[in-house]
């Protein structure tokens, strides 16, 4: 249970952020979002709000962390979930890409953690969660992401070491359905659901998957997690022997 | 009344006896489980109830391993939900002390015991009535680590999380996860000590560990009690570490 918990959530408009978020204030925790709106939002109830904030910007975050202070004085869980995809091949790239790329998946975490800490510091069971995919760890078209979300996977690492005794896991996803709601074509689509038979868990995962274990991670019952990465991918990408995931 | 998260539900434990299985023993009887637990003495499950069942078995017997078989078949119907492995005991050699029996006994329990098991059991967890069958392989993040003077127990506990990854992929329809407690604390560190000296040390463990202490052996229970769950049952063919970040600190 978390019952009274704050808990910020970025990219809550993606499928994964919006089933956490159910997931969290269905177990009595006061939800903060940041991320684009959807139509879903409305239907929540009055423990969660919506805050626009630019989590690239640091004075954005400032601006956010002085609203939650004044609000309620106590942050107790931090999930971050990238809502930007960055695919392509190397001959492609741009300097501009690069830049988003490692702002999205990089910058926002760390400025966030960066700025939160001490908010974090007050709770008694501190929880910082990052979400992002295990196929960072594997030979993929969206290398450019991967890079990144390596070096995030390094980051949990990092601060786990440097924030005693907030604790700092990492969740890696894999191939998810309707994480990212709206973007989703359907080529794609078709082409990840034919890899449904490939996976040892013989499905696709669903975004209650990964809300399963980001509730997890935030619940006492884990309190003993501290730098985990934890894949929920049914296997695809911890057994594959192409991807350094199997090293999970 | 509340039904019991794993009422009705038949669990095998090697290792049942002490220490970590002891603790996901009891978790599992808790919330409504019959386990047959396998171990060789059994005088510190004796407040564990009916629900209990001690067979008394060294599953680096084959032999014993079969008559296991014929027990579960008999008691459980040949049906099985969850299968651990959590038999083990350290084995402190050196690469200069190493002896060659004490290596075939290291990979016999750590490591032959698991993937024998695995074998004798894998259809009764086929037949699981509650069809979503789990075998979860208790490893140590000294998979994870490398200790010198202690090569068997490290060989052996990173062979058998690839070995689980192995069985994720080779076992479709069952789940397959191995799991990497760090320390935790265990009557060994009363043994010879008195409780002022006992509690130092605990205390001395716990500014090694970013969470700033050891886990009880009850929090591997909550854990177990979390992975066998609907609520993961897309998390497979991983190892899940729980050790308070331990690894991550300068040594």
């Amino acid at each position: 249970m978390l019952n009274n918990k704050i808990a910020l959530i970025t990219g809550v408009g993606t499928g994964i952020g919006l089933a956490t978020a159910k997931r969290y204030l269905k177990e009595g925790a006061k939800v903060i979002g940041v991320g684009d709106y959807n139509k879903e939002f409305d239907e929540l109830g009055e423990n969660f709000e919506l805050v626009k904030c630019d989590v690239t910007n640091e004075k954005d975050i400032i601006e956010l962390v002085g609203h939650i202070t004044k609000k309620y004085g106590v942050l107790d869980i931090l999930l971050t979930i990238c809502d930007k995809e960055y695919r392509g091949k190397i001959s492609e790239v741009s300097g501009e890409t690069i830049n988003q790329a490692s702002k999205h998946i990089l910058t926002a975490p760390i400025l966030l953690t960066k700025n939160l800490k001490d908010l974090l510091a007050k709770s008694t069971l501190a929880s910082v969660i990052f979400d992002f995919p295990v196929s960072a760890f594997m030979m993929d078209k969206n290398y450019l992401e991967s890079i990144y979300n390596m070096a995030l996977a390094d980051y949990v690492r990092q601060a786990t070491a440097q924030l005693r005794p907030i604790r700092v896991n990492g969740v890696m996803f894999g191939l998810i359905k309707d994480h990212f709601l709206a973007k989703e074509d359907e080529d794609r689509f078709a082409k990840t659901e034919k890899k449904e038979t490939m996976i040892p868990s013989q499905r696709l995962g669903t975004c209650e998957d990964v809300a399963n274990l980001n509730n997890f991670l935030a619940d006492e019952l884990s309190k003993f997690f501290n730098s985990a990465l934890i894949p929920v991918d049914g296997g695809y990408y911890t057994t594959n022997p192409k991807s350094m995931g199997n090293q999970l | 009344m509340q039904k019991l998260k794993y009422e009705g539900y038949k669990v095998l434990i090697a290792g049942a006896t002490s220490r970590i299985g002891l603790s996901i023993t009891e978790m599992f009887i808790r919330e409504g489980a019959t386990v047959i637990g396998l171990g060789r003495k059994f005088e510190n499950t004796t407040h564990l109830g009916d629900h209990f069942i001690p067979f008394k078995c060294d599953v680096t017997d084959l032999d014993n391993l079969q008559l296991a078989c014929d027990k579960v078949k008999e008691l459980f119907d040949g049906k099985l939900d969850v299968l651990i492995n959590s038999a083990g005991i350290g084995i402190h050699y050196s690469p200069t002390n190493i002896i060659s029996d004490k290596f075939d006994f290291a990979f016999n329990l750590l490591l032959k015991s698991s993937v024998m098991m695995t074998k004798y059991f894998y259809e009764y967890l086929y037949n699981a009535e509650h069809k979503a069958p789990v075998i979860i392989h208790v490893s140590s993040i000294g998979a994870r680590t490398i200790v010198s003077n202690d090569i068997l127990y490290g060989m052996c506990k990173s062979s058998l999380n690839l070995y689980s990854k192995q069985c994720a992929g080779g076992l479709p329809g069952i789940r397959v996860v191995s799991l990497s407690p760090g320390p935790f604390i265990t009557p060994i560190f009363a043994k010879s000590r008195t409780p002022e000296e006992t509690k130092q040390v605990i205390q001395y463990m716990g500014t090694l560990i970013p969470s700033g202490r050891m886990a009880e052996p009850s929090e591997i229970g909550d854990l177990v009690s979390f992975l066998c769950s609907s609520e993961a049952s897309y998390i497979n063919g991983c190892d899940i570490s729980i050790d308070g970040g331990m690894l991550t600190q300068h040594s």
